[in-house]
């Protein structure tokens, strides 16, 4: 067992060594033609230890947690939390600047971080700040607002506090009460 | 009977999704469920969440779960993706591991209140399936959708994972019971489960829409002139990312318009796609003010 695999078992929660490759999750997966390599090719790719493959490969970020290959696998592998662990990864170095998948998911936890839910219309700017694409989209956003769809203001928790303590958990040591 | 329940709204239902949020509180009324939003939620997380730790997407769940404790036992939430993180959450703790124990007890001291495992989380597509209720929409029912040909569209995240799914998941019927008790006609096909794109249709819109466009295609191929939908981010990809022209209802707005309530009408307008098309087929269509 190389130590990528015993690592990425570990953090997903998930048995990639149990995978024979029958590819039932690549044939259910949605964004299979968005990637160069597909969810079993993955969940291979894990086995063999290759996490600079890994890592660079688009499918981690074309992804959106559909757990059609979990549903499927017979193995009972979810690839989508193998796929979790190597943006949770990215995410936490910095992300990559400009490409819209990270971007989004930073854009949007920033919200969540500074409102205690997501501002939409603030997420959305952020959002083009942070791919500098600002024409995108741009008639169906316009659509959205005049159907009333974006707010302008955001709606505020009172726990804001407690919200943010959240997201800084993951670097508290726990311990077990009881 | 449930008569009072939690209720959980979830970012997009205060915004873009407001039809949802509407015709979800209307109808539950209108079946004399009292519905009381749980105070001071928090955002789920969502799909941004698990993708950057999983300490994260299940302490912001956690928090509303625990802040549900003090309102009901029972805690609604339409929104599909919602309905996942804090079923999921719910499940993980009830499991007891190692991990979960020191999650909690973490997340407990941030809110100085305890998290009792109290609060069921139900989606209210369950709710409004279950025997009793159907029987009231049944005797409720003012405007029968006869004439109304769709598709129920369950997309992913009220059948998988398996922990949070309420109905079979590959062939689900929980919405088709109910369209076909209110009068619609619902139509076979076999793409009821496949994924609209999620956040691929915030960010990259040429990625969500040939798999919005393949599911629009499918529906009308087998007949359908709307589809019916559960979750505010399958409505906006389906109905923002379209090239076609179909319909896309909020079950919970189709329960209000055969329930006769009055403000139907109104929660439709928000719709980006017109649904004139599909409300038309109705026998003996009655005015709804448009």
């Amino acid at each position: 067992m190389t130590d990528f695999l015993d690592y990425l078992e570990t953090e997903s929660g998930q048995p990639i060594s149990r995978c024979f490759q029958c590819k039932k999750c690549s044939g259910g997966c949605p964004v299979s033609s968005y990637s160069d390599i597909k969810a079993h090719q993955a969940v291979r790719l894990g086995q063999l230890g290759r996490e600079e493959e890994l890592i660079s490969a688009p499918l981690v970020w074309y992804c959106i947690g559909c757990k059609t290959c979990q549903a499927r696998c017979p193995n009972g592998i979810d690839i989508s939390a193998i796929l979790d662990v190597i943006k949770g990864q990215v995410l936490a170095s910095g992300g990559m600047p400009g490409k819209p998948l990270p971007a989004f998911h930073e854009s949007f936890l920033a919200s969540v971080n500074r409102h205690g839910r997501v501002y939409e219309l603030g997420m959305v700017i952020g959002y083009k700040w942070r791919v500098k694409r600002w024409t995108e989209d741009k008639e169906l956003g316009l659509k959205m607002f005049a159907k009333g769809k974006l707010s302008l203001l955001p709606h505020r928790v009172s726990g804001r506090r407690q919200v943010r303590e959240l997201f800084e958990l993951h670097k508290v040591r726990g311990e077990i009460n009881g | 009977m449930v008569e009072s329940v939690g209720y959980y709204p979830g970012c997009s239902l205060h915004t873009s999704a407001r039809e949802y949020d509407y015709s979800s509180r209307a109808v539950l009324k209108a079946l004399g469920v009292v519905t009381r939003e749980i105070p001071d939620w928090n955002c789920c997380g969502a799909s941004s969440g698990h993708s950057r730790d999983h300490t994260l997407s299940y302490a912001l769940p956690l928090r509303n779960l625990i802040q549900a404790e003090e309102v009901a036992s029972d805690l609604l939430v339409p929104c599909a993706a919602c309905y996942s993180t804090l079923r999921v959450t719910e499940e993980y703790l009830a499991g007891g591991s190692k991990d979960a124990r020191i999650l909690q007890g973490k997340v407990e001291k941030v809110m100085g209140k305890p998290y009792q495992q109290k609060v069921k989380t139900v989606h209210p597509l369950d709710l409004l399936t279950r025997p009793e209720m159907l029987q009231k929409i049944k005797a409720g029912l003012k405007r029968r959708l006869t004439g109304m040909k769709v598709a129920p569209y369950y997309g992913c995240l009220l059948v998988r994972p398996e922990v949070a799914a309420f109905d079979d998941q590959e062939q689900p019927q929980k919405m088709d019971v109910l369209l076909r008790e209110m009068g619609a006609e619902v139509v076979r096909w076999s793409y009821k489960t496949e994924c609209c794109g999620g956040s691929l249709g915030v960010t990259q819109g040429d990625a969500a829409s040939p798999l919005v466009d393949r599911l629009v295609a499918e529906a009308k191929k087998a007949g359908a002139m709307a589809l019916v939908t559960a979750c505010p981010l399958c409505q906006a990809n389906l109905e923002g990312r379209q090239s076609q022209i179909m319909p896309v209802f909020y079950f919970t707005e189709l329960v209000g318009l055969a329930l006769g309530i009055p403000d139907s009408s109104e929660w439709l307008r928000g719709h980006l796609v017109d649904t004139k098309s599909a409300l038309d087929q109705l026998e003996g269509v009655i005015s709804l003010g448009r």
